[in-house]
């Protein structure tokens, strides 16, 4: 039997995944800012036949960031729907917060992002870690991790309904009679426990019925939103036997929940350096992390673990209050259990706690990287990488022009699309659509 | 003769403007769900070396629209974000409303849109006039009309306010210090007012026009004191020279009031249009749209736009004295309940066939020079400074405009020959905005 194909899905970011990144690639600094840096990204995506590109979203920026990093956190949705027209082929994979938006409206952009590709467009379903978001939002303060992942439930629930909400050929086009069958379109008459949402899309069911769905948590609470819904997930521990037995769990909660294992794709976080010598490319890593700051990695470190840096000082241990109390994200837990053990001041601290605990860094040559997909794939710990260059494009232009040829010549990668849509890609099926006599889940 | 060419923005529109559009063309009436219709109105609008593509914007439909109109009401600012991609230098102008967004994501959408399109994008505020679409956003109720426009105005400030969140020199981009932007050139919103809480900056530098350009086009008086107010596009429609000439002088003379220059508004009124190389022809082509009309979707349509319910009359007899005697609900009401008047014996699905356009619109019907004499005619007369074209066949009426009527324009020095410059802001001549001085503690 041959092995299943894999899949690789590239992360988007302004010079790449390095926080150094901006600082060694030779672009105008600036560059970053217009439409031609995502586009040369996703066509060189599309030319590797990658799966898809992906952009994260940050919809509350601390200030202490723009001191360190490129600015560039637009509205992922519209970035997405500019490159449509540009591309042909490669998905495109946006992320929407469950805790900032409104269900129908969500609905209705990643819908329109599916029309306007054809078929590729991918929702990564975040409920926003940072507290800092709420004040922007006009909410007093931001939801528990608790509440967050019982509205995103109902919030998933009520996207798919309007989603469904025109049957497949509910579109008539008689020109002597009707544009459409009103009786193939059933209102969502959504009414549950967090959202109200009553009426229909203002245009027919997408080509692909649903965009795919996309998770990346790491708690329980995420696995299991994952485990329901997800058709993609984009986490996983950094050791090859803690990934093996984290796909198969995850498979086995999809499993009891009435799905099938073959319908839930893993592509964890890869962040990689290449160059044409092992020596070559740690030298190149080595150098993207004796330019980063220290006064950014701290600030960091809490920004993403669901606090704002500006009520810390670096030079004093974690404050032992907070330590009382829950983590807010559980990327801080790990922070959270560090702290207890060490009482060191933060700045030292949080040298010692970078990289993530979700991100497997690699540092080698094409060939070195082929063989590390390849030995991930067989052990059962993935379906393939989300490709996080630590310097954009050119890491991904090594993966394109020098990986991708290895793993095509071992005959472990697609020569060409075969079909095309985003679930064609990853081999998902189409979902039906409204089942007339079904009752509403609310 | 007026100082500047005559400016022109064209709505894009399923089929076209009149509901019978799709009924009378020979193309496949499914085509309208492509991108590729919204990018080839955009490009045959460039060709004609238009200043403006808009697009409307339906957050929720009555389902039996579905019936007698193509639905493709997908997001409008992803769709212009695509027709941006593919285009070089015609403005992008979408439509948001202030009663179910969020200042800060509309802040982030609209600014966003100026960067992918390299300085392009537009807003047009409005206020949501459907009061369907309340229950795909979880209200109960929709806010009445002046509530509607109070929460507008704050809308609108706070908007502002989070685009000149960053200096315009505020990135700095210095790779050897590390330092991407000066953060002292940050200032966060920090609004908190009546209705809104908005705090943080967005996640990218201020916009290339500062601020994309803000358009109105509600009638009602609380629309033109808000266009007045903030606009720097009018698109309100008005029947006659003199009554267009008396319009603009009263929205310049507002604008005044609110302490802005008469030239920092530019009025465009709707025009909608069908050509023919014959007046005998047009005549004829119009015939044949009217003869396929509905007079059920007409009756109903009507009765939604005054904001009559339609159980509260009877189509088939006339207009009910009780609601004449209450008198007419929105301000293009008023022409409909004039006729009512007038005439006693009109039923209202008489009065719906009356109405291919909105009420109280201009309507034109004849060949490329007689349409090219009404332009100039207003134009010369100080009653625009251009229109917001509605052709009624799209793609046909637009090209026919382009290839026929902006020929004779340019010809008398009326429209532009080529674009001058390559913003929205160059293209109207209109100012790009200083960041706003710092706001005195309310």
């Amino acid at each position: 039997m041959p092995p299943p194909p894999l899949h690789f899905n590239a992360f988007i970011w302004p010079n790449g995944y390095h926080e150094s990144g901006w600082r060694v690639v030779p672009d105008e600094a600036r560059g970053v800012l217009g439409l031609p840096y995502y586009a040369g990204i996703a066509r060189t995506a599309e030319r590797g036949l990658l799966d898809s590109v992906f952009l994260a979203d940050n919809i509350a920026i601390p200030e202490y960031r723009v001191e360190h990093l490129p600015q560039t956190q637009f509205d992922p949705i519209l970035v997405l729907s500019a490159l449509a027209g540009l591309t042909e082929r490669i998905g495109l994979i946006g992320t929407g917060s469950t805790t900032y938006s409104a269900p129908w409206d969500l609905a209705r952009r990643f819908a329109t992002l599916d029309h306007l590709s054809a078929g590729r467009a991918g929702w990564n379903i975040v409920t926003t870690g940072s507290p800092l978001t709420a004040a922007n939002f006009g909410l007093t303060e931001h939801p528990s991790h608790a509440d967050r992942y019982a509205r995103a439930h109902e919030f998933v629930d009520v996207v798919q309904r309007v989603w469904d909400g025109w049957e497949d050929d509910a579109v008539v086009g008689d020109k002597a009679g009707a544009w459409a069958d009103r009786s193939k379109i059933h209102a969502p008459r959504f009414h549950g426990e967090h959202y109200d949402v009553e009426g229909i899309l203002p245009f027919p069911r997408s080509p692909q019925g649903h965009p795919v769905l996309v998770q990346a948590g790491q708690s329980p609470a995420g696995i299991a939103l994952a485990a329901r819904y997800a058709e993609l997930v984009f986490s996983g521990p950094p050791s090859l036997e803690a990934a093996v037995e984290f796909r198969r769990k995850l498979h086995a909660q999809a499993i009891a929940g009435g799905r099938s294992a073959d319908q839930l794709k893993v592509l964890p976080a890869l962040t990689f350096t290449l160059a044409s010598t092992e020596a070559e490319a740690k030298d190149k890593s080595q150098r993207l992390e004796d330019l980063a700051s220290p006064e950014f990695r701290w600030q960091n470190l809490l920004y993403v673990t669901g606090h704002d840096p500006d009520d810390f000082d670096p030079d004093v241990p974690f404050p032992q209050e907070l330590l009382d109390g829950p983590a807010p994200t559980s990327g801080g837990e790990r922070l959270y259990a560090a702290a207890r053990e060490r009482r060191i001041p933060l700045r030292e601290l949080a040298q010692d706690l970078i990289g993530g605990a979700s991100q497997i860094p690699f540092a080698g040559t094409p060939e070195q990287l082929a063989d590390y997909i390849l030995a991930w794939h067989d052990a059962g710990a993935i379906d393939g990488f989300t490709l996080m260059g630590t310097t954009l494009p050119y890491e991904l232009e090594t993966f394109v022009d020098h990986v991708v040829p290895i793993l095509q010549a071992r005959g472990r990668f697609r020569t060409g699309y075969e079909g095309a849509t985003l679930r064609d890609h990853l081999g998902l099926n189409r979902p039906a659509g409204h089942q007339t006599g079904v009752a509403s889940r609310a | 003769m007026p100082d500047r060419p005559v400016h022109l923005n064209t709505f894009i529109s399923a089929s076209g403007y009149h509901e019978a559009a799709w009924r009378v063309q020979d193309n496949d009436p499914k085509a309208v769900l492509a991108v590729d219709h919204s990018v080839h109105v955009a490009r045959v609008a460039e060709r004609g070396t238009f200043d403006s593509v808009f697009l409307a914007d339906s957050p929720g439909v009555d389902e039996f629209r579905t019936q007698f109109l193509p639905q493709a009401a997908f997001d409008p600012i992803q769709v212009i974000a695509a027709v941006g991609a593919v285009t070089e230098r015609v403005g992008l102008i979408a439509t948001a409303s202030t009663t179910y967004g969020a200042p800060w994501d509309l802040a982030r959408r609209f600014a966003s849109l100026d960067f992918l399109s390299g300085g392009r994008a537009g807003w047009n505020i409005v206020t949501t006039r459907i009061p369907g679409v309340s229950a795909n956003y979880g209200h109960l109720h929709h806010p009445a009309h002046a509530d509607r426009y109070a929460r507008a105005t704050e809308f609108v400030e706070v908007v502002q306010r989070v685009w000149d969140g960053w200096a315009d020199d505020a990135v700095v981009a210095d790779k050897a210090a590390g330092v991407w932007a000066d953060r002292s050139k940050l200032r966060a919103p920090d609004h908190h007012g009546e209705r809104f809480d908005v705090a943080g900056v967005l996640g990218f530098p201020r916009a290339p026009q500062g601020h994309p350009v803000l358009v109105q086009a509600g009638s009602s008086p609380a629309g033109i004191d808000l266009a007045a107010r903030f606009a720097e596009l009018v698109f309100i429609g008005q029947p006659s020279v003199d009554e267009a000439v008396a319009f603009r002088r009263r929205v310049h003379d507002r604008a005044a009031f609110y302490g802005r220059p008469a030239d920092a508004v530019r009025i465009l009124p709707a025009l909608p249009f069908i050509l023919g190389s014959t007046e005998a022809e047009a005549q004829g082509r119009r015939a044949a749209l009217e003869a396929t009309s509905s007079s059920e979707f007409r009756w109903i349509n009507l009765a939604a736009m005054t904001e009559i319910g339609v159980d509260e009359l009877d189509p088939d007899e006339p207009l009910p004295a009780r609601l004449l005697d209450e008198g007419p609900r929105t301000s293009i009401a008023k022409t409909v309940y004039d006729i009512a008047r007038r005439e006693r014996s009109t039923t209202f699905r008489e009065l719906g066939l009356r109405f291919a356009v909105r009420p109280g619109a201009l309507d034109f019907t004849g060949t490329p020079e007689q349409l090219a004499d009404l332009i100039e005619t207003w134009w010369r007369a100080g009653a625009a400074d251009g229109f917001t074209l509605m052709p009624m066949v799209l793609p046909r009426e637009l090209e026919d405009f382009v290839d026929h009527v902006v020929p004779i324009l340019r010809r008398r020095g009326v429209a532009r020959t080529e674009y001058a410059g390559t913003t929205l802001r160059d293209h109207y001549g209109l100012a790009r905005p200083a960041r706003a001085p710092l706001r005195h503690a309310a």
